[in-house]
Parts: structure tokens; C-alpha cells; sequence
């Protein structure tokens, strides 16, 4: 499966760049994480858990950071396997300035495997839709807040900031 | 056979009270003292080399009692066997070793890989993920072509190529039919592959017992027997320390005639144990690794005279068969090569089958097994042929057909055809539509834009399966009939009914033929151990061989009836009648004896004739000298929408012939059922891996199944043709729904689209595939 998509986040550049690349925030911000541990240089090791349709599971695997020109451009390449299937991804992330902000453009390929893939293939593609703006939602939350002051996420918040974002 | 009390009633199914109270015993309502459960993790990976499997922290798991791997029973558990490798029937064919547990390689999604065994069910699913397996990815193959091609990944290296076999049948000269044709009309065919779908899935429990050394198996199988034999081999045991029994079979459509890994691996656990285990196969484990049927890609070139006559027929064709075989994925392409004639006359024809492994579940017996794509190419090509030569296809169609007073016929295939009288039911179904009327009203409809279309499908199947000479394991049947001493009749019969009615349609022969109450007749069957061996229930065969060794059994104790109520009435045998039930001489019905007088005498033996056994059981063993070749014309009206490419079937019309028939109620919902799902395949069902050999369509959400408002109320009728293969003249019914419908309803929907230039269609006949074609 082929993703790409473009999100606009009212925070510069160096900021958004140093969350995701923070495995602490970025742990928070990711739906799902149940844990994201750095283990060497770029690398993490990640336990998540996902739910595509009817299918529900926790995986476990590693995310590399790889190619990084802060504060434009990285690759991530993702590898996690449950009881549920495996997901393999690779993805360019590219940020660039506009306004006050940053546009992140990012496309990918995610290949998955097992019984999540044979279930509700149509889900896919709205599931990983949904689960980006959830991360980059919550990544501009993050961003946005004061240093020490601790961010909510969850399904709530995001419907919340959809919302918010749509009004404005 | 005449009609008589019960037999040609519509009497309703007798097993269905305690199938609709929920009163039947499925495998998995079976329960044992000290039961196991089995969870199998099963290969994300279409094509994977296996580095290592880690079992440690799932062994320690508490409540995990054992976990099994490959390599723990490579050297100790036979292979899942198939019968058909016969070096002389497929010179050269490639035999890969297919083992219960996958060894060093995945080779499909859904391969078993690793039985957990654990106290309850819920104890070894959570035991699965702490399994960890190390995988190294394959590149996959998943269809023919790409097999084939160069460089491709190899699926069992030792063969060094994805050809699994060659297959090749001709008959006649179609080299120069197709040289001296006035036309040469071609077409190319896929045939989708197809998940059979039974409503129960696939289960075994197996229990061992140590004292008398004896494995029980219990079975969702069309086949008791067959597994029984095959389970002996594959465990090493004695035949006759293996019991199989087929409980209450909900649904197999051929996906059952098989033996499959976990039967074996059951066996082997409850042996290793000493205890009982269970495994119940869940829907998505039954969508990726119980047998697909169909899966053949192939072209059709058929040879015409300008005046509609076809001269012969030639199909090349790729039949991607999956990653192993199971027990007669062989076979299955090899009978489309026999009905490749379908119910014409021409007498030139060849097929050239090479079949390739691929990263997919294994393609076996499914409703039709072999026929339906068979008169699927022969139904659309004859309307290809129509097209081409501006014909109306019932035209071609009557040019063609086999002509009542040509029977027996032998086919160009070299099929002897037992009867049939094709026009006659053609005539029939004609006759139940106003065609011209119709024909004009599309042509009226299609001025306002709207589009109608006339399909037809004059078919005829291979049924009764088989003389035993064409079958891969035994084509016979038998039966077992025994009057108790009270006059209750018990029949033991070696077929293995799993919905289509037996239980009901033997009653009634039964009841008519020794003179009882229906209600006082018993049919058992799918126990090893009551049951003499049989072969079971598949390619249409349990009424026309299975019933028919049940008739002549029958026939046997009617026959010692006869000479024990001559004896007590001081007659000879000869002079004995029966009629309400009720045995006398002839002329003489006040001094009547019933059954139970009878059998009872048979029993206490001091009045019986001079040296006649006592007791009143028979058995019959059944040989078939031929197969039987139901047959009938289906018709299609559909309307397709120009807006959302949506087809609405307005009517659909099917004569069928299956010769004489025991319960018209049985042979309708076997001709309902049929019906849909051939039309299903039709318009709806696909199989579909991606390229990476995961399958898509793993659940009712992405495989379409047909619900009954997508389809009109059938308007039916019969012609009786009687079979001369079987006493009582039957055909078989099982398959012929299935046979006739795809073709009819694909030809109506390219006879709808003929004003944008639509020659052919592929299946399914989805909205959005025929939207485009009307753009």
C-alpha cells in the first residue's frame, strides 16, 4: 500500500523536527505506543498496538531513522510483527517552511502480511489516513505547549483538534 | 421406477427438526473428559525460509501442556497424501512433500506452522504469540504466468521450476478442423478462484486410547472412509485400530472431500498425549488454508462452418493449482478436458493443461469440480461463436446439440453419454419464456437507453462418479440394510450425506420397497465402525451409486421376504405381493403378513424355509458401468444499468433433467442452492492475493457472498430422462445448479452490452468492471 499525504502544523521546522525525532514525544504523539525505547543511534525499539476492522493487535519491532538532514528532510523505515500479521514500512518524511509553519509531505510504502492483511482491505488506506492525522495532530499539540506542561492524546483530543482545525 | 407411496413425494427433509432445534452434534458440540485444545500459528509469509522457531516461553506458558513444530514431526507423521500422482496418467509430474507443519519453508499465508496444546482454547490462542518465529522473506509467485517466468522464485527448489505438471487430452483431428474451418472464433477464459465457503468450518477432535491402542477421529469430512485409510498411513497404525466418524456435517461443497494436515496432526497429538485434543478451524483459517477451487486461465479456439456449425474445439490452459497438492488437486483441471465437448456433437477437440505451483492455498473439488469451467468456455464460446458470426445463439445452439436419437453417445473426449434429450429440454425452457417477445422488447428498451439481456446455458455434467476404473480411489458404493426382528429397518450406507437429504430420500426407498412407515427406517452413516467401508459423498454420487447399492441390498431382503411369507402362507415365493404394506398371495389380501410378522420369523428361526439363513440384514457393493450425465437449459433475463453498471436479474428459468427423481423437494433445493452459487461465481466471488501472495479476501467482508434478495424467484421445471447406469434410473443432482448457471448468466449480461461493442466480460461481473465498459 502506497501512503502520501501533505499536513500543515503551525510550528516551525526545528521544533516539529526535533519531536519527531524525540523518543519520548514521539511516543506520545504515535497512536497506540506502548513503548519507544531508543537502543542505539536512530534506532528505537517500539511496542504498539493497532486495530484495522476487526482486527486488533499489539506488535512489536523497531523504527530507524535514517538519511537525517535536520531540520528538512529523514527516512523512516518501520518493522513490527504480532499474532496479527506484520507491518513493513518505509517512508520519506520532507518539512518545509510556509508561513509561520511547516508543511510535512511524506509518502511511503507499507507492505502487511498475516491476518491483518486479509481483513477489511478497504479499511487500510482510511485507517493509515486516520492514523497520521493523529500524529501530527498530536505532534503540533506537543509543539505548541509549554515546556514541563504535560499533552493529552487519544482518540478525544484528536476528534477535538479536527475540529478546532476545521473551524479555523 | 414408478412412482409409488413415497418415492417422486415431496416429502420434506427428516433430518431438519433437529437441525433447526439445534438438537445435532457437530464436532465441535462433542465433548471428552480431560480434553486439549489446539491453536495453530499459521505463516504471515506467502514465501518465507523458516530461521528458527523459539517455543520456550510458550511451553512455559501456564496451561500449555505441548507445542509442535515441524521438525517434531517430519520424521514421525506422514505427509497430507493425494491420490492422484499416477506417473502414468501425469508423466513427469512434481510431487512436493507436503507435511502437516511446514519444514524450512513457508510456501503460502496460512501454512501451519507451529500446534500449540493447551488446557482450553483460550489459553493456546494467547500461547501463539509467544511463539516467536524467525522468518527470511521469499519473493512470491501468485499466478501461471508468473511462475513461469523467467528467474521467477521457486517454490520447492529440488524441482528447479514452478510446473507442477502437463496434462494433455485430444480426440479427432482439430489441427485441421481448425485449418479447414470456414471460421476460426477464440476467446480467452479466467476462471476465478473460489473459496468454498461451508457454513460449518472444518474441525477434528481426536482421542487415543493407550489400553486397546485405537485412535477415534471425529470429522467434518465428506469422506470417513477415504481418511480413515489415508490416517492408518500417514500415523502408522493398523487400519482397524483407526475409527473415523463424520458427526453432523454442516456443508462441504467438495472442500471436505480432502484429507487435510490438521487431521493427521490431531491424530498424531492425541496420540503423543494420551488424551484428547480438539481443533476448530476459524472462519479466516478457513478462507486461507481450506481448499479454493477453479483458478484456470486458459484460451478457447473452436472451429465454424459460416453456417453456425462447430467442427472442434481446442483449450491451452494454465491452472494455477497453489503451493502443495491436496488429495485431488490433480484431477480436478482433467475433468474440464472430459466435458470439453459440453452437449455438442462436434468431434474434434484437444486440451493442453500445464499446471503451476504457486505462493496459494492448494485448488481441489469444489461444487462442480472441473465441469463448471468446463461449461462455462464451451456456453460462452457458443455464444462468442454466435456473436461472430451474427447469429442468434440459440441458433448455434440447436445446430450443435446432440440429437435425442444419437444416444449413447461418445464424445470426441470419448465419453460414452448414458441418455439425454437435449432439444426436449431446451424446448421446454424456450417454451417458458415468450422469446421473440422479449427479444423485441430489448431491442424497444434500448432506443430509451435501457438494456436488457437474453442469456442461455444448455449444459450437460459428469455425475454418478464413477466406475471405479475412472476414479482415483474406488468409484463404487455400498450398503448395508437390516430388518430388525421387531420390522424397524436399519440402513447402513458408506456415502457420507452432509446436507443433501439422504437421510429423507433412502427412507423413502425404503419405505416403498419392503413396505414399512417411513418413520420406522433409520439411515446411518459416517461411522467406520458400524458402517462397511464406503467411498462418500461428492461428484453428485450418493443417490446414483450410493442408492443405487442401497436398492439392490434392498432388493435382496425383499427377495427373502418374499420366500418367508410364501413359506408361512403355504405359496411360492413368486406368487407374493406387497401393497399397503402388507405382504400376501396374490388374490388373497385378507391373509396378510407386514414386515415385522416376517422379519420375526427371520429371527427366531424354527419356521423358516428349508435351508434358508436366518437373520434379515444384506449388504450390496455397487460398481457403476459409466457415469451419469444430467443435463438442461438455463435462462437468464438480466437488465444492467447504464447509471451504476448494477445487473438486476429479472428472471431465471432453469430446466433440468437428472433423470428420475426419489423427492422433487430435495432435488429443488439442491438446484436452488446450486444455482446461486454458480451465479455468485458469476457476479460476485473472487479469491485475491496481492502480489506479495497475501490474500485480500479474507473475511465475509471482502469476499462477496450472495444474499438471497439478489436474485428473483426461480421459475423451474424437469424433463425425466432416465439414466441407464443404476436401477432406479437417477442421474444426480449435486452439481448440476452450479454447472449450468455461471455461463447462462454471463452470457445474458454480454448479450446486454452488445451495443457497446462487448464481446466478452471476465468474472465476477462486478458493478464497477461493467460501469466501465458502458463508458
Amino acid at each position: 500500500m502506497k501512503i502520501q499525504g501533505k499536513y500543515t502544523i503551525n510550528v516551525n521546522p526545528e521544533r516539529v523536527f526535533e519531536i519527531l525525532t524525540d523518543p519520548e514525544a514521539l511516543g506520545r504523539c504515535m497512536p497506540g505506543t506502548q513503548e519507544l525505547t531508543l537502543t542505539e543511534e536512530n534506532t528505537y525499539s517500539l511496542a504498539i498496538t493497532a486495530g484495522v476492522g476487526a482486527i486488533k493487535g499489539s506488535y512489536k519491532g523497531t523504527v530507524k531513522l535514517d538519511d537525517l538532514r535536520p531540520p528538512e528532510h529523514y527516512r523512516m523505515i518501520v518493522e513490527v510483527k504480532g499474532k496479527t500479521g506484520f507491518v513493513k514500512g518505509e517512508g520519506e518524511i520532507d518539512l518545509a517552511t510556509e508561513g509561520d509553519g511547516t508543511q510535512i509531505t511524506y509518502s511511503g510504502n507499507v507492505q502487511m502480511g498475516g491476518p491483518v492483511a486479509s481483513v477489511g482491505q478497504r479499511l487500510h488506506s482510511s485507517t493509515a489516513k486516520l492514523m497520521t492525522r493523529q500524529l501530527f495532530g498530536a505532534i503540533e499539540a506537543e509543539a505548541k505547549a509549554a515546556p514541563g506542561e504535560e499533552v493529552k492524546h487519544g482518540v478525544v483530543r484528536d476528534i477535538m483538534r479536527t475540529v478546532k482545525r476545521k473551524k479555523q | 421406477m414408478p412412482i409409488s407411496k413415497t418415492v417422486g413425494a415431496r416429502i420434506k427433509r427428516r433430518e431438519d427438526p433437529r437441525l433447526i432445534q439445534g438438537l445435532a452434534q457437530y464436532v465441535d458440540d462433542i465433548k471428552l473428559v480431560d480434553i486439549l485444545h489446539v491453536a495453530i500459528l499459521r505463516s504471515p509469509y506467502a514465501h518465507a525460509r523458516i530461521l528458527s522457531i523459539n517455543t520456550d516461553t510458550a511451553r512455559s506458558h501456564p496451561g500449555v501442556v505441548a507445542v509442535v513444530t515441524g521438525d517434531d514431526i517430519k520424521d514421525k507423521l506422514g505427509t497430507v497424501p493425494c491420490a492422484t500422482t499416477d506417473p502414468e496418467g501425469f508423466p513427469g509430474m512434481k510431487v512436493p512433500p507436503h507435511y502437516c507443519l511446514a519444514v524450512e519453508k513457508v510456501r503460502l499465508v496460512g501454512e501451519p506452522v507451529v500446534a500449540v496444546v493447551a488446557e482450553d482454547k483460550y489459553i493456546a490462542q494467547d500461547a501463539l504469540d509467544l511463539v516467536e518465529v524467525d522468518y527470511d522473506p521469499l519473493d512470491a509467485v501468485t499466478s501461471s504466468e508468473d511462475a513461469l517466468a523467467e528467474g521467477a522464485p521457486i517454490l520447492h527448489e529440488q524441482f528447479g521450476t514452478n510446473q507442477a505438471f502437463t496434462w494433455s487430452l485430444a480426440g479427432g483431428n482439430i489441427d485441421a478442423a481448425l485449418a479447414e474451418a470456414d471460421k476460426v472464433v477464440k476467446q480467452k477464459f479466467v476462471h476465478q478462484r473460489l473459496a468454498p465457503n461451508a457454513i460449518e468450518p472444518r474441525g477434528v477432535l481426536a482421542n487415543y486410547e493407550a489400553g486397546d491402542g485405537q485412535l477415534t477421529l471425529w470429522s467434518s469430512t465428506q469422506i470417513p472412509h477415504l481418511l480413515r485409510t489415508q490416517l492408518s498411513v500417514m500415523l502408522g497404525m493398523a487400519e482397524n485400530r483407526v475409527r473415523v466418524i463424520a458427526p453432523e456435517v454442516g456443508g462441504g461443497f467438495g472442500s471436505k472431500l480432502n484429507v487435510y494436515a490438521e487431521e493427521g496432526l490431531l491424530g498424531y497429538i492425541s496420540r503423543e498425549l494420551n488424551r484428547p485434543v480438539k481443533w476448530i478451524e476459524g472462519r479466516r483459517e478457513n478462507m486461507m488454508h481450506t481448499i479454493h477451487g477453479r483458478d484456470q486461465t486458459g484460451d478457447v479456439e473452436v472451429a465454424v462452418k459460416n453456417d453456425g456449425t462447430i467442427t472442434g474445439l481446442k483449450y491451452t490452459v494454465m491452472a494455477d493449482v497453489g503451493a502443495y497438492y491436496q488429495l485431488l488437486t490433480p484431477a480436478i483441471p482433467t475433468l474440464t478436458g472430459l466435458m470439453l465437448c459440453g452437449c455438442y456433437r462436434f468431434q474434434n477437440v484437444a486440451m493442453n493443461l500445464t499446471a503451476t505451483f504457486s505462493n496459494k492455498m492448494a485448488t481441489d473439488a469444489y461444487r462442480g469440480a472441473g465441469r463448471p469451467e468446463a461449461t462455462y468456455l464451451v456456453e460462452r464460446i457458443v455464444d462468442c461463436v454466435a456473436h461472430d458470426l451474427n447469429m442468434d445463439p440459440l441458433e448455434v445452439r440447436r445446430k450443435n446439440l446432440i440429437g435425442a436419437d444419437e444416444f449413447p453417445f461418445t464424445t470426441g473426449t470419448a465419453l460414452a453419454y448414458d441418455s439425454g434429450d437435449y432439444t426436449t429440454a431446451l424446448d421446454k425452457a424456450m417454451g417458458m419464456i415468450d422469446y421473440d417477445a422479449l427479444r423485441k422488447e430489448q431491442a424497444e428498451l434500448r432506443e430509451q437507453g435501457r438494456y436488457l439481456g437474453i442469456g442461455l446455458s444448455t449444459y450437460v455434467e459428469i455425475c454418478g462418479m464413477g466406475p471405479s476404473a475412472a476414479m482415483p480411489a474406488g468409484g463404487w458404493e455400498s450398503s448395508t440394510v437390516r430388518v430388525d426382528p421387531t420390522g424397524k429397518v436399519t440402513v447402513l450406507t458408506g456415502v457420507s450425506p452432509h446436507g443433501q437429504g439422504q437421510e429423507t430420500s433412502f427412507a423413502q426407498m425404503i419405505a416403498d420397497g419392503l413396505g414399512v412407515d417411513i418413520d420406522d427406517v433409520k439411515i446411518v452413516h459416517g461411522d467406520t465402525e458400524i458402517v462397511q467401508y464406503g467411498i462418500g459423498t461428492f461428484g453428485s454420487r450418493a443417490m446414483a451409486v450410493g442408492g443405487a447399492a442401497l436398492h439392490i441390498a434392498m432388493e435382496k431382503i425383499r427377495e427373502k421376504a418374499n420366500k418367508i411369507a410364501a413359506h408361512l402362507l403355504e405359496a411360492n415365493p413368486q406368487d407374493i405381493v406387497m401393497d399397503d404394506n402388507m405382504y400376501f398371495v396374490q388374490g388373497n389380501p385378507d391373509n396378510a403378513l407386514s414386515m415385522a410378522d416376517i422379519s420375526t420369523t427371520a429371527h427366531v428361526g424354527v419356521n423358516l424355509p428349508e435351508g434358508l439363513e436366518p437373520g434379515m440384514a444384506e449388504t450390496h457393493f455397487f460398481e457403476p458401468s459409466n457415469f451419469t450425465y444430467p443435463f438442461g437449459t438455463h435462462i437468464a433475463v438480466v437488465e444492467v444499468s447504464a447509471d451504476t453498471g448494477e445487473i438486476e436479474i429479472k428472471r431465471y428459468i432453469a430446466v433440468d433433467d437428472c433423470g428420475n427423481i426419489i423427492n422433487p423437494l430435495l432435488v429443488e433445493g439442491q438446484l436452488h442452492g446450486g444455482i446461486v452459487q454458480g451465479l455468485s461465481q458469476a457476479l460476485f466471488e473472487e479469491v485475491v492475493y496481492d502480489e506479495g501472495g497475501q490474500m485480500l479476501s479474507g473475511s465475509f467482508m471482502d469476499y462477496a457472498l450472495p444474499r438471497a434478495h439478489h436474485f428473483p424467484r426461480f421459475e423451474m421445471d424437469n424433463t425425466i430422462t432416465p439414466s441407464p447406469v443404476n436401477p432406479m434410473g437417477v442421474k444426480g443432482v449435486g452439481e448440476a445448479g452450479t454447472i449450468g448457471s455461471t455461463p447462462c448468466i454471463v452470457n445474458a449480461v454480454v448479450d446486454a452490452l452488445k451495443p457497446f461493442g462487448v464481446g466478452h466480460i471476465d468474472m465476477p461481473l462486478r458493478p464497477e468492471k461493467i460501469w466501465r465498459l458502458m463508458q
